[in-house]
C-alpha cells in the first residue's frame, strides 16, 4: 500500500522523477514562506504542511484536480496561524553569533570566501569591493558615482545583489565540501 | 513607477512583520506564486540587513529586525554572511603579503572591544628596531604610510623583512603571527591605529604566555593617542627580557578596563 508521501508525489506528477523535482521546489517555496513569516523553524513547518497535505490526499479528502501548490499554500497558512499563536522567541533570545560585537571568523569561512571571491569576474570583484569600501556619507556619494557608471541605482543594487547571492551560494557549497572532507 | 515603490514598501513591511490585512494576505500569496516578485523580496531582505548593519534603521524597524526578521535561520545566515563579506572587503582588498592580519582575543566585550572588530598589523624587522603596527580594517592606506615611515626609520643598509600572515589567527586556532628578534634589535616599535570611538588613554602590557604561565615582561600606563586628528597609539617596547615564547599584547581602556589581546610568537635569533 503506497504511503501518504507516495500518494502526494503521484499527485504532483505521475512521473516519479518529475514528482520529486516538483516536491523539492514546493518544499523550497514553503520554507521561504515560513521564513518570511518570521518563523524560527521554517523547515519543520514546511514538513508539517506536506505531511498534512499528504494525509488528506491519502484519505481521498482532496480533489486531485486541485493545483497541489495552491492547496499546500492554504495548508501552510493554517500551519502558520497555529504557529503564530504559540509564544515566539525573540531573535535576540536565540543563540546568535551576530549579537557579539564581532564574530570570531573561522579560518574555513574566510578561506572559502577568498576562494569564491577569486572566482568572480574581475569587474564584479572590483564593483563589490568599491561598493563595500566606504561608510557614512562617503558611501552614499560613492554609490551614486558607481550608479551613474552602471546604469542607475536600481541596476547597481541588482548587480550587487546577484554577486552577493553567487558568493553566498559558493561559500555555502565550499563549507559543505570542507565539512565533508573533515568527516572523511 | 508609483506601483513599484508601493509594492516595495509593502514587501518590506511584510518582511518586518508590520503589515496588516488585507495587504498581508495579498502580498504573501503573490510572493508564493510569483517568482519574480519573490526575487524582489530577496533583494529587499538583503537591503534590510545592510541597513541594519549600517545602523540606518529607525528604532521601530530595528526592533522588528531583532524580534521578528532575524528569527529564521536563513535570515541569520544572511546576516552572518553580510558581516563576513564586510569584514573581508573593508579590510585590505587583496591580501598583501606585506601585511599581516591578527584577530584579537576579546577579553571583556564592551564598546571599546566592539570597535576593534577586525584589525590588521604590519610587522617590520630592522637592524636596530622591530616595528609592530596594528591598524583597523579600514586603515589600509594608513598602514602603507606606516610602512613608508618604517622604511625611513630603519637602517638603510638592512632593509626590513616582512612576514605574510593569515586572517583569523587567534591563540588556540592555528599558528600565530611570528616575528624574529635578531641580536641587533633593541626595541619593538608599536603603532596602533585606533577606531573612531576610542578612549582617552590606554594601558598596554606585554605578557609572556609560555607554558600558560602569565608573566608580565613590560607595561606602560596611560598611553594617550599620539595624533589628535588621527586616533593612534605609538610606543616602544624594549627587547630586554624577551625570549623565544608566545606573547600577548594587552591593550586596555584605562577608564573602563575592557581590553583587546593580540597573541603572537617571538623567536630570539642568537646567531651572530
Amino acid at each position: 500500500m503506497p504511503s501518504p508521501l507516495d500518494e502526494f508525489l503521484s499527485w504532483l506528477s505521475p512521473d516519479r522523477e518529475e514528482a520529486e523535482r516538483k516536491y523539492k521546489e514546493l518544499r523550497r517555496k514553503l520554507i521561504q514562506y515560513f521564513t518570511r513569516r518570521g518563523c524560527h523553524i521554517p523547515d519543520e513547518l514546511a514538513d508539517e504542511t506536506v505531511d498534512r497535505a499528504s494525509k488528506k490526499i491519502a484519505e481521498g479528502k482532496v480533489d486531485r484536480s486541485v493545483n497541489p501548490k495552491s492547496y499546500c499554500f492554504g495548508v501552510a497558512k493554517n500551519v502558520d496561524k497555529e504557529y503564530q499563536r504559540r509564544p515566539q522567541p525573540d531573535a535576540l533570545d536565540l543563540d546568535l553569533p551576530f549579537v557579539q560585537p564581532e564574530p570570531t571568523w573561522s579560518e574555513r569561512d574566510l578561506a572559502c570566501l577568498e576562494e569564491c571571491l577569486a572566482r568572480l569576474k574581475e569587474h564584479d570583484r572590483d564593483l563589490l569591493t568599491s561598493y563595500y569600501q566606504y561608510t557614512g556619507s562617503e558611501k552614499i556619494k560613492k554609490h551614486k558615482e558607481m550608479a551613474e557608471k552602471d546604469g542607475g541605482m536600481n541596476a547597481l543594487r541588482i548587480r550587487i545583489h546577484r554577486i552577493r547571492n553567487f558568493l553566498r551560494d559558493c561559500v555555502d557549497a565550499c563549507l559543505r565540501r570542507e565539512a565533508g572532507n573533515l568527516v572523511q | 513607477m508609483d506601483r513599484q515603490i508601493t509594492q516595495g514598501e509593502i514587501i518590506r513591511k511584510y518582511l518586518l512583520g508590520t503589515l496588516s490585512e488585507p495587504e498581508l494576505s495579498e502580498i504573501e500569496q503573490e510572493l508564493f506564486f510569483n517568482e519574480e516578485l519573490s526575487r524582489t523580496a530577496d533583494l529587499i531582505e538583503d537591503e534590510i540587513i545592510e541597513q541594519y548593519l549600517d545602523h540606518e534603521l529607525g528604532a521601530r524597524e530595528q526592533k522588528a529586525v531583532e524580534t521578528y526578521f532575524l528569527r529564521p535561520p536563513a535570515h541569520r545566515q544572511k546576516l552572518y554572511f553580510a558581516r563576513l563579506l564586510r569584514h573581508r572587503l573593508q579590510s585590505p582588498a587583496t591580501p598583501d603579503p606585506r601585511v599581516i592580519h591578527i584577530s584579537p582575543v576579546l577579553s571583556h566585550p564592551g564598546n571599546f572591544v566592539r570597535s576593534y572588530g577586525a584589525l590588521a598589523a604590519v610587522v617590520v624587522f630592522g637592524m636596530s628596531s622591530l616595528y609592530l603596527g596594528v591598524a583597523l580594517k579600514k586603515a589600509h592606506l594608513e598602514i602603507r604610510s606606516l610602512e613608508e615611515q618604517v622604511q625611513k626609520q630603519n637602517d638603510s643598509r638592512t632593509p626590513p623583512v616582512l612576514f605574510p600572515m593569515k586572517y583569523g589567527v587567534a591563540r588556540g586556532h592555528g599558528s600565530l603571527p611570528h616575528m624574529v628578534v635578531t641580536p641587533g634589535t633593541r626595541t619593538i616599535k608599536v603603532d596602533l591605529l585606533l577606531p573612531e570611538r576610542f578612549a582617552e588613554s590606554f594601558d598596554v602590557r606585554l605578557l609572556d604566555r609560555r607554558h600558560d604561565e602569565e608573566q608580565e615582561i613590560w607595561s606602560k600606563k596611560d598611553v594617550k593617542p599620539s595624533v589628535p586628528s588621527q586616533p593612534r597609539l605609538t610606543f616602544d617596547i624594549p627587547t630586554q627580557g624577551i625570549r623565544t615564547s608566545t606573547y600577548d599584547l594587552v591593550v586596555s581602556d584605562s577608564a573602563h578596563g575592557s581590553s583587546v589581546i593580540y597573541p603572537f610568537d617571538i623567536s630570539v635569533d642568537q646567531s651572530p
